[in-house]
């Protein structure tokens, strides 16, 4: 079996999987793909830095690298291959939306990709100052602070910068508060989650305080400073609010209705995912709403199995 | 004295422990040893209440033995990458008041404000052994809490473990090498294919040795004629 046709079945398999979400992956994918055009539109180098630095994210974060190197003959041509086919499709868009003969850049460095230097482990140095306690006692939100803090610095400066600006602020502590969302993305180890000693449902409580806490505190500066610059904003906490509230919801109830120890990396599933779409698209937000109450009932009753002594 | 009756756990058709039977009597050490499969950390989850047993009953003083009883070491830990075992300590000690996370840190010489996922195998080892330790439950679970030390930790390691004891615990320890068992160890079951088949008290370790050396011998004495490997 070729690399190629392994990518082939994995994806029938995950067309399969989506079912009848498959409109709204295909509106998703419409929708980016409008975007890219609409970048092409304004200035086509940028939409191809824009396709080519998607291309490098994809291979820097890729989990199946090391499997490909020591299993491929020439995993450098192999890769080559696969982001050329994959630029394809995006310089296609370019050049539909008026794109020269600089689209062929693309194709032309997508390749080049393969040989970006693997992501290695730099040593972190964690917050000294942020202990444990100040986070709630969170692993989730400690871990994730630690191992980027230049990532939540700049979002926080993000948004403070967003609350600058007129009517920018409440959407920026939206989109925070989705961002946010990545950090119930990992399964932490049981040990962790029997270390308070709490029932599933006081546990899954004490999840979601803690996740609104930490949220709702790390925006607290933003808001206050576009409350202070806009007040006539000041509506827009009324739907920023629950807003937030429900997509930490969502994440930690998603979360632990497919908790299970052993796989630390689990990846969402593609109901999870769509779920997730829905506090995008608001046509789609009854979807999430629904989501998060099945995954509710769901989260209780798969924590009983690792928190409920058996009698 | 924990009695475990009986106890017989299936994974499909397989049956792991086959109708186990044992008695252990408090404030004790007792070493379980097996082989790799023999069903040690399949008792231990089923202990803790992880696993619903097919049939039988695990009792302290005549009641149902509760995981709030119960302090246990899983036989492998990961953590968060991010988290410093100084994270991981301060988080115990909340759910645990009156335990103070310093001198765990100073007693395995831990880099605690260093991201765990940095750490080797035998360090992560050494910071769950902490935070197991530190919980001062009245039962305490180690399943293979000595895979990956070296000699000085596992010294110190053993160390904590009789502190443990003097202080009262019971305590249960698997392992899958006899010799880090009997420096610390009560007695010790033999766990074959999820039945206890042979136990040894303190002073008979040696013993212990000889009949595994002998047992192992039998079952490969095709494959290794010579009984001594030079």
């Amino acid at each position: 079996m070729t690399l190629l046709s392994l990518h082939i079945r994995l994806a029938g398999r995950w067309l399969r999987e989506v079912g009848w979400f498959l409109p709204v992956v295909l509106a998703a994918a419409a929708l980016a793909a409008a975007g890219l055009a609409a970048v092409a539109r304004w200035n086509v180098t940028a939409a191809l830095l824009l396709a080519l630095l998607l291309l490098v994210q994809l291979h820097r974060h890729r989990r199946d690298l090391t499997l490909l190197r020591t299993t491929l003959r020439h995993p450098a041509r192999t890769l080559a291959a696969e982001y050329l086919l994959l630029a394809l499709p995006a310089a296609g868009v370019v050049a539909l939306a008026g794109g020269g003969s600089e689209t062929l850049a693309l194709p032309a460095a997508a390749p080049l990709v393969a040989l970006w230097p693997r992501r290695r482990r730099r040593a972190t140095r964690p917050l000294a100052a942020l202990r444990i306690a100040r986070t709630g006692y969170s692993p989730e939100w400690t871990a994730a602070l630690r191992r980027h803090p230049a990532a939540a610095g700049i979002a926080l400066a993000a948004t403070l910068g967003a609350a600058a600006i007129p009517w920018a602020g409440f959407p920026a502590l939206c989109l925070a508060a989705l961002l946010a969302t990545e950090l119930y993305a990992r399964n932490e180890p049981l040990a962790l989650l029997l270390l308070p000693g709490r029932p599933a449902a006081r546990l899954l409580g004490g999840k979601l305080l803690t996740a609104w806490r930490n949220l709702f505190l790390g925006s607290l500066p933003a808001a206050v400073l576009t409350l202070v610059l806009y007040p006539a904003s000041a509506w827009m906490a009324a739907v920023w609010i629950p807003y937030a509230a429900l997509a930490m919801t969502y994440a930690v109830l998603a979360k632990y209705a497919a908790y299970d120890p052993r796989t630390p990396d689990a990846a969402p599933s593609t109901a999870a995912r769509i779920g997730l779409l829905g506090l995008l698209l608001p046509p789609l937000l009854p979807v999430t709403l629904l989501l998060t109450i099945g995954y509710a009932v769901r989260a209780e009753r798969n924590l009983d199995r690792y928190l409920h002594d058996y009698d | 004295m924990i009695t475990i009756d009986s106890l017989t756990v299936r994974y499909g058709q397989k049956t792991v422990l086959d109708r186990l039977t044992m008695h252990l009597t408090e404030g004790a050490v007792h070493g379980l040893a097996g082989i790799n499969g023999a069903g040690k950390t399949t008792l231990f989850e089923t202990l803790f209440g992880l696993v619903r047993p097919a049939a039988g009953s695990i009792t302290r003083f005549g009641r149902p033995l509760r995981r709030s009883q119960i302090a246990y070491m899983p036989a492998e830990s990961f953590f968060y990458d991010g988290m410093t075992g100084r994270d991981l300590l301060e988080m115990t000690a909340h759910y645990h008041p009156g335990t103070d996370p310093e001198p765990w840190i100073d007693l395995f010489g831990l880099p605690a404000d260093q991201p765990v996922g940095e750490w080797s195998a035998g360090m992560r080892r050494k910071l769950a052994l902490a935070a197991t330790l530190m919980q001062r439950k009245e039962v305490v679970l180690l399943d293979e809490p000595f895979n990956g030390l070296d000699m000085e930790s596992l010294y110190v390691a053993q160390r904590l473990i009789l502190r443990r004891r003097q202080e009262g615990a019971t305590i249960l320890i698997t392992s899958h090498l006899l010799p880090t068992l009997t420096p610390v160890a009560d007695d010790i079951r033999l766990l074959d294919d999820g039945r206890i088949a042979a136990e040894y008290r303190s002073g008979e370790y040696s013993r212990a040795e000889r009949e595994l050396e002998a047992l192992f011998h039998a079952r490969y004495t095709n494959l290794f004629p010579d009984k001594k490997i030079n």
